[in-house]
């Protein structure tokens, strides 16, 4: 008979949760399974089960929540301090938002990995960071617009403002996000206010998906 | 087999307990009724008076019966000395350690933003307006060192950034990825007399 839990798979914990005396809840993003919720018998001695260590890890069971057979260190710990350790909260927070449990979505495992190695280098731009990476968690769920194209196809163009329509993408608008902003984030140029803008937009996009909670993260920033 | 409603009442009721079920809840409410009506009585009159009784300090949010706690009230303690912790039982485990002379600030919880945990959720408003007040010269950070301890500890040592607040951090020995109701009394103590300048 197949083992189907004997595989171990890249994962890492978004969010810990206390549970009874020594056991944690996780709430897990895997390469292969997406997000998902564990529980960690003993877990609250284990301290490997935090948030930004690369783990492998081998599930058992069925079901809403499954059980962790086996954890290994898959590498040392990201070294988030300060505003980049915000900045990984954030990214966590989005994910348990937005992401169905036990839905994959493995082109996502990438970028998350490479924002966390970038924002634990300490680089100055870590808000261009987390808006590739919230680019990047649009095209995975579905809901990604074109920042060169307008709705009908035509070219953006620098002189023109634009709404964003949740359905349709960029519209023409005789207000709204400034082209040249729009035009600066498709081609990675990250002036000030283009990274401003790049900011508010996406806010904009997620929000339809976030519901009415706001995201808590954001507080930290202050 | 239905429990009627007045057992079935208490079962549920003894299912807010932490770590009980079900299965626990209805042990513990046959035991009372069966066995040890008496300590039943006492539990409920314990818990309706804890409930009614004991609120939170106005200046640390520890439990307190009056407006002040008794270690925000002790005179022969510095005042102005603020150790931040998540937890009263992170106060009571300090408390032991036998080190520590100042009062304290018990956030009740820790910045975790999946929990909806952000600054005012955890009183950060309040010891804002005390380090603006004047009334604290020196902040010990015992914050714990999980991602949420360490997020929480940034936050706090960004409002004192620009005052004459001195930040301390307990370290030394509490285990990295550690929460600080695991750890002995003898390892605390050590962390706090091993408290550095951040
Ligand atoms: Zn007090």
């Amino acid at each position: 008979m197949a083992d189907r839990g004997s595989a171990l798979e890249t994962a890492w914990v978004l969010h810990a949760r206390p549970y009874r005396n020594s056991s944690l809840v996780l709430d897990l993003f895997s390469a292969g399974r997406g997000r998902l919720g564990v529980v960690a018998r003993g877990g609250r001695r284990n301290h490997h089960l935090q948030p930004f260590r690369p783990l492998l890890m081998r599930f058992a069971g069925r079901g809403e929540l499954l059980n962790i057979q086996q954890v290994e260190s898959a590498g040392s710990p990201l070294p988030l301090a300060g505003r980049a350790l915000y900045c990984g909260m954030y990214l966590n927070e989005l994910l348990v938002r937005l992401l169905h449990r036990n839905d994959p979505h493995p082109g996502l495992m990438a970028p998350y990995e490479a924002t966390l190695n970038a924002l634990a280098t300490d680089v100055p731009a870590q808000d261009v960071l987390l808006r590739h990476f919230e680019l990047a968690l649009l095209d995975e769920l579905g809901y990604s617009f074109s920042l060169t194209e307008d709705a009908t196809g035509a070219p953006l163009r620098a002189g023109q403002t634009y709404r964003l329509d949740p359905e349709l993408g960029l519209v023409p608008a005789a207000s709204g996000w400034p082209g040249s902003a729009l035009l600066g984030m498709a081609a990675g140029d990250w002036q000030d206010d283009t990274r401003r803008v790049a900011r508010d937009l996406l806010r904009a996009a997620l929000a339809p998906h976030l519901g009415s909670r706001p995201l808590v993260s954001r507080e930290l920033f202050r | 087999m239905k429990h009627s409603p007045l057992v079935q009442g208490l079962i549920d009721a003894f299912t807010c307990l932490p770590g009980v079920g079900p299965r626990s809840a209805q042990r513990m409410a046959y035991h009372l009724l069966e066995r040890n009506r008496e300590g039943g009585g006492h539990l409920a009159e314990a818990l309706t008076s804890a409930m009614d009784g004991v609120r939170q300090c106005s200046r640390c949010r520890n439990f307190a019966e009056q407006e002040l706690c008794p270690i925000c009230l002790d005179s022969r303690r510095d005042q102005s000395q603020v150790c931040v912790v998540s937890s009263p039982a992170d106060v009571l485990a300090i408390e032991h350690s036998g080190e520590y002379r100042g009062r304290y600030f018990v956030l009740l919880g820790q910045l975790s933003p999946i929990d909806g945990m952000g600054p005012r959720q955890i009183g950060l408003d309040q010891l804002e307006q005390q380090i603006q007040a004047g009334d604290i010269s020196e902040i010990i950070l015992a914050t714990g060192t999980t991602v949420e301890g360490e997020a929480t500890a940034h936050y706090i040592l960004d409002m004192v950034h620009g005052t004459a607040v001195t930040v301390s951090r307990i370290a030394q020995g509490v285990p990295m990825g550690g929460d600080l109701e695991f750890v002995d009394g003898a390892t605390l103590a050590h962390a706090f007399r091993g408290r550095r300048p951040v």
